[in-house]
Parts: structure tokens; C-alpha cells; sequence
């Protein structure tokens, strides 16, 4: 044991890089030189976790590897599927403790599912197998979702597949490789369309014109969420597409009662739908136990927003945010997931009782408006350059009410209310009340003493408020950061200009110096 | 029986140190930019049908 201590304290003076982390990325891509020393009990966790990464790709790449290369060949997006661990690192950076772990094990659920999923996409792909008798029939079994609805709709239908038609090709892309979003948004202004749309949709409809979405499915839901900007896209993918197509339609004035009648009738709509072209019988059994799964999901959510209510935020950062976010539109119901969350809280709550806190936390902020997909490891930057822990998240909070199930109608009930609770429907485009009050709220449940407000440029509904936001700061006398980015462009808002945002508030109006100097001013421009 | 589990146990840590080595110096993924440039040329010179 006492050798372990003195090998761990040499290889901690040669390798340990805090405080000076710039150093050991390459100029420009900011690629890792040398992976993270973290001590030697998380850093051998880490290159066990980094194992069972490499396990799940090669499980997913070998037995159909002619198919995968195919589509490796055939899609532009895949190749940023190829430097998911690059994704993985940044994400965990400067992580030890239960936040390494609790990190580590989201992310590789994430990587098993999506590995999964790509099966079932790629055998049944039109544009891999034309003509193919055996594509058309998985086709008929496969429904296909807008990312923004959750597919938990589709636990009704058991022998059916329900895939969210854009996570794989777009949002995920866009999160682990900053540039992918830029050659589709391209190809949509070249196509005339206008320059001043979310990049989100924009990158779609770059997708739809250039024919790089895989054509799956028997069936298509869409939604008006979240914006304007997104039911635009959807006619757009709508004619490239070709499939039988209808819109599931959700209240933006989700917390009123009188609009809750009218969600439930678009979901029985939608089921009604969805079984008039798979031709399978909506299974109530089914569903029912697929919304007990959530709720148990919903209620470890629950825990773990608890924990960072605490003195020692045990988990926070993009690892919990996009872990929550594909929970709750992808995986809601799949008890892989439950059993991960089961397994990441007993590693928080065991940090929790012992108080230990493996992190040097100066701030703890309240993190506003949509995340910036092109900066996902946003947070870790936070936290390594200023000290700056995120506690609380808005795109992390949505989804908080259980379902109940005791009866059709209420589990239609449920379901509605889900939906409306939604990715950039339970807040941003929710309403003054929960956009704007609900700020204030989590302000004072998470014991915030700063807020890091995101101008996301090109998010009108948002924007329309910004100035209530400097008002209402102001009036409170809380220290409210704001942070220009554009979702998924860095052409218009870089991560350098994220951080000269950050950097210019903390040593001006707060007056501090970085804990890591090194990171104040670095270039990652062609970083992934 | 001795010899061949003596050349498991050689294979086997020269496995482990050859993986240990491919984490610490992220060798995985300096090979994947390696990738980038070429690959992204095969996709630009695809042929495509743009269509609204």
C-alpha cells in the first residue's frame, strides 16, 4: 500500500497538469498530448472506463463491419462518431471521485445505446441497401420521431422500433464535434434559405437538401417544437423524406390547465396514427410499464438534484445535462438506463456522506437558456479556469412531474404533460413564467451566488426577454454573467469568444484571479 | 503446459502496456485526426443530388 502512496505521489509531481492544463494540449486542435493524471486510483478508473468505451465501439463496428464502413463512407456525420473518446475526455476533464465515475458511466451507457441504435438504423437505411426486400421489412417496424418529442410514446408499441429521426445525424454530431454543424448550415444558405435561422434547424434542413439523413421508417411524427424556425425544417425534410408525416402538435403554455385537453387529444391522435401505419395495436401493458420505468428514472433525476443542492455538488456539467437530455427524449422507459442511474447515485450519494468535495469550487452558478452544443465541455472550462460549478442547469430541468399510471386516461395525461415539459419546452419556449420566474426559483433551491446567462444570437424567443433578465438580476443584486454564443455555429460566436465573455466579467466585475491561467487565453479553434 | 502459459503471461502484459500506452499518449485519437482530412475530401467530392 505504502508503495502505491509513493508512486502515486511521484507519478502526481511529473504527470499532474492542474493548474497549467493549456499544457498539455496541442496548439489549435487542443488535442491531448498525454491523457489526464488524476491520481493514481481515478486515473486507472479512467483508462478502465476509456477500455470499456473501446469495447462497446469495436462490439458495434466488427460483427458488421462491411455495413459500418459503408456507412462510415456513405455519411459525412459519422466520422465524428470516430472521435467520441477526444468527446469523452473533454467532457471528464479535470473530473476525480464520484463525478469521474458517475461521468464516465453516463457517457458509456450513452455509447452502448447509440451503438445499438445504429444497427437498427443502418440495416433498415434505404440509402445503404436500395432495393433491399429485407430493409423494407425492419421499415415497417421502425417509427420515427422529431428529436424533440421523447419516444416514450413508443413503448406502446413493443414489436416496433421509435427512433428520434435527427439525434444521430445532427444533435449528437453537433455536441461532439463542434465543426459538423458547418458544411449543412452552408448548403442551406446556399440554397437560398434565410442566413438568420437557429443553427439547429438550419442544420437540418442542410441535411434534407443534401440527402444525408438515413431514410428509415414507415411512419414520421413532427412537432412544432420548439420554434418557428423548427416547423419550418420539418416541411422542408418533409419533402425530401417522403414518409407519411404528422405533427404532434404541444401547448406552449404548458402550466395551464385549460390547454391540458387539447395535449391529450394530440397524443391519442398520434397513437391512432402511428397504428394505422405499423399496423400494431397500441399496448397499454406496455406502456404502463415503460412510464413505471420513468418515473423511477425521473425520481433518481430527482436525487441526484438534490445532491447539488448540498455544500458538495457531486455531478455536474455536460456529462449530467446531455446524459438527462437523451434520457428523457431517447431512453425514457429502458430499464439500462434506470439501472445506470441506480448505480451512478450510490457512487454521488457515498461522496455526499463521506463530505469529500475532489474539486476546487469558488462559485456556484445557475446556468441559463440553452447549453452551447459547439462548447459542450463548457462547464468543465468553468470549473478548471475559475472555479465556477454549475449546480444547476435549465436544460436539465425539464421532465419533473411523474406519471401516473393507474389508469389509460391518466397515463394520456402523463404523457402529455411530459412532452410539454420537454428540451426547450419546459423553459424556453414555455412561457414568461417559467422562463424567466423559474430563474429565480433555482437561484434560491440550489444556493446560487452567480448566474451565467447564455445570449444564444440566433434564439429570438429568448432574446425578445434578455433585457428583463439584466433588469431582474439587477433589482435581486445577483452577479448575472452573459455569454454571447450560437448553438451550434462556431463560424459566428467561437469558444474563444465564449471564454473572453467569462474571462472580462470575472476580472472585472468580480475582480478574481483564474485558478488555471493557462486556460484564460488558449487557442482551440480546430479543436473537435 | 509451463511454457505456454508463461507466453500467455508475456502476451498478455505486453497487451496491457501496449494498451496503456495508446491511453496515456491518446494515441487512438491522434490517429483519427490523421483520418479527418482525407475522408472529409472523399465526402466533398461525392457525388450528391441537392435538392429542396
Amino acid at each position: 500500500m505504502k508503495l502505491l502512496d509513493i508512486l502515486d505521489k511521484k507519478l502526481t509531481e511529473r504527470f499532474d497538469a492542474t493548474h497549467h492544463k493549456a499544457d498539455i494540449l496541442e496548439e489549435g486542435t487542443a488535442i491531448y498530448k498525454h491523457r489526464e493524471w488524476r491520481g493514481l486510483s481515478d486515473t486507472a478508473y479512467d483508462f478502465g472506463q476509456w477500455c470499456r468505451l473501446w469495447g462497446i465501439l469495436l462490439k458495434w463496428a466488427v460483427p458488421k463491419a462491411p455495413q459500418n464502413v459503408k456507412a462510415i463512407w456513405r455519411y459525412r456525420w459519422m466520422y465524428h462518431y470516430l472521435t467520441v473518446p477526444a468527446f469523452f475526455d473533454r467532457l471528464c476533464a479535470n473530473m476525480k471521485g464520484a463525478d469521474l465515475r458517475a461521468a464516465r458511466n453516463n457517457l458509456n451507457y450513452l455509447a452502448a445505446n447509440v451503438t445499438g441504435t445504429f444497427n437498427t438504423i443502418f440495416d433498415a437505411d434505404r440509402n445503404l441497401h436500395p432495393g433491399s426486400a429485407k430493409a423494407e421489412e425492419l421499415n415497417k417496424k421502425i417509427i420515427c420521431v422529431d428529436e424533440l418529442l421523447p419516444s416514450l410514446i413508443g413503448k406502446g408499441f413493443p414489436n416496433c422500433e421509435t427512433i428520434l429521426f435527427q439525434e444521430y445525424a445532427m444533435y449528437l454530431p453537433s455536441v461532439i464535434q463542434q465543426h459538423s454543424p458547418v458544411h449543412y448550415i452552408n448548403q442551406m444558405e446556399i440554397h437560398g434559405l434565410p442566413a438568420d435561422v437557429c443553427p439547429l434547424p438550419s442544420f437540418e434542413a442542410g441535411l434534407a437538401i443534401e440527402n444525408d439523413f438515413p431514410l428509415i421508417g414507415c411512419c414520421m411524427l413532427t412537432s412544432n417544437m420548439p420554434c418557428d424556425g423548427s416547423i419550418m425544417t420539418s416541411m422542408i425534410q418533409d419533402r425530401r423524406i417522403g414518409l407519411p408525416t404528422q405533427p404532434l402538435n404541444i401547448p406552449l403554455r404548458w402550466k395551464r390547465e385549460e390547454v391540458q385537453e387539447y395535449a391529450v387529444a394530440e397524443m391519442q391522435s398520434a397513437i391512432d396514427f402511428i397504428e394505422k401505419h405499423t399496423g400494431e395495436k397500441f399496448d397499454w401493458d406496455a406502456f404502463k410499464e415503460g412510464c413505471e420505468i420513468w418515473n423511477e428514472q425521473n425520481k433518481a433525476k430527482f436525487e441526484k438534484w438534490d445532491l447539488n443542492r448540498t455544500d458538495i455538488p457531486p455531478h455536474t456539467g455536460a456529462s449530467a445535462w446531455l446524459y438527462r437530455i437523451f434520457e428523457h427524449q431517447a431512453v425514457p422507459g429502458d430499464p439500462k438506463a434506470l439501472a445506470n442511474d441506480r448505480k451512478v447515485n450510490k457512487y454521488l450519494e457515498a461522496q455526499v456522506a463521506k463530505g469529500i468535495c475532489p474539486k476546487e469550487i469558488r462559485h456556484r452558478a445557475i446556468i441559463w437558456n440553452t447549453p452551447c452544443n459547439n462548447y459542450a465541455n463548457f462547464n468543465n472550462w468553468l470549473l478548471e479556469c475559475w472555479g465556477i460549478d454549475s449546480v444547476c442547469e435549465m436544460i436539465d430541468l425539464h421532465g419533473s412531474e411523474l406519471i401516473d399510471t393507474s389508469s389509460h386516461e391518466s397515463m394520456l395525461y402523463g404523457l402529455a404533460k411530459m412532452y410539454q415539459t420537454s428540451t426547450m419546452r419546459a423553459h424556453t419556449k414555455g412561457g414568461y413564467e417559467v422562463m424567466y420566474d423559474d430563474l429565480w426559483r433555482k437561484y434560491e433551491e440550489f444556493h446560487g451566488d452567480m448566474i451565467i446567462m447564455f445570449d444564444q444570437i440566433s434564439c429570438k424567443g429568448v432574446g425578445a426577454i434578455s433585457g428583463l433578465f439584466e433588469e431582474g438580476a439587477q433589482q435581486r443584486g445577483i452577479k448575472m454573467c452573459i455569454v454571447r454564443q450560437d448553438l451550434m455555429d462556431p463560424t459566428s460566436i467561437s469558444r474563444k469568444d465564449m471564454r473572453r465573455d467569462v474571462n472580462v466579467f470575472m476580472q472585472n466585475v468580480m475582480g478574481e484571479e483564474p485558478l488555471d491561467p493557462t486556460l484564460v487565453d488558449f487557442d482551440d479553434d480546430q479543436s473537435w | 503446459m509451463l511454457k505456454l502459459l508463461k507466453r500467455l503471461c508475456i502476451t498478455a502484459v505486453v497487451l496491457f502496456v501496449a494498451v496503456v500506452c495508446i491511453y496515456w499518449f491518446n494515441l487512438d485519437m491522434k490517429l483519427v485526426k490523421l483520418l479527418e482530412k482525407p475522408l472529409m475530401q472523399h465526402y466533398d467530392n461525392m457525388e450528391r443530388d441537392h435538392r429542396m
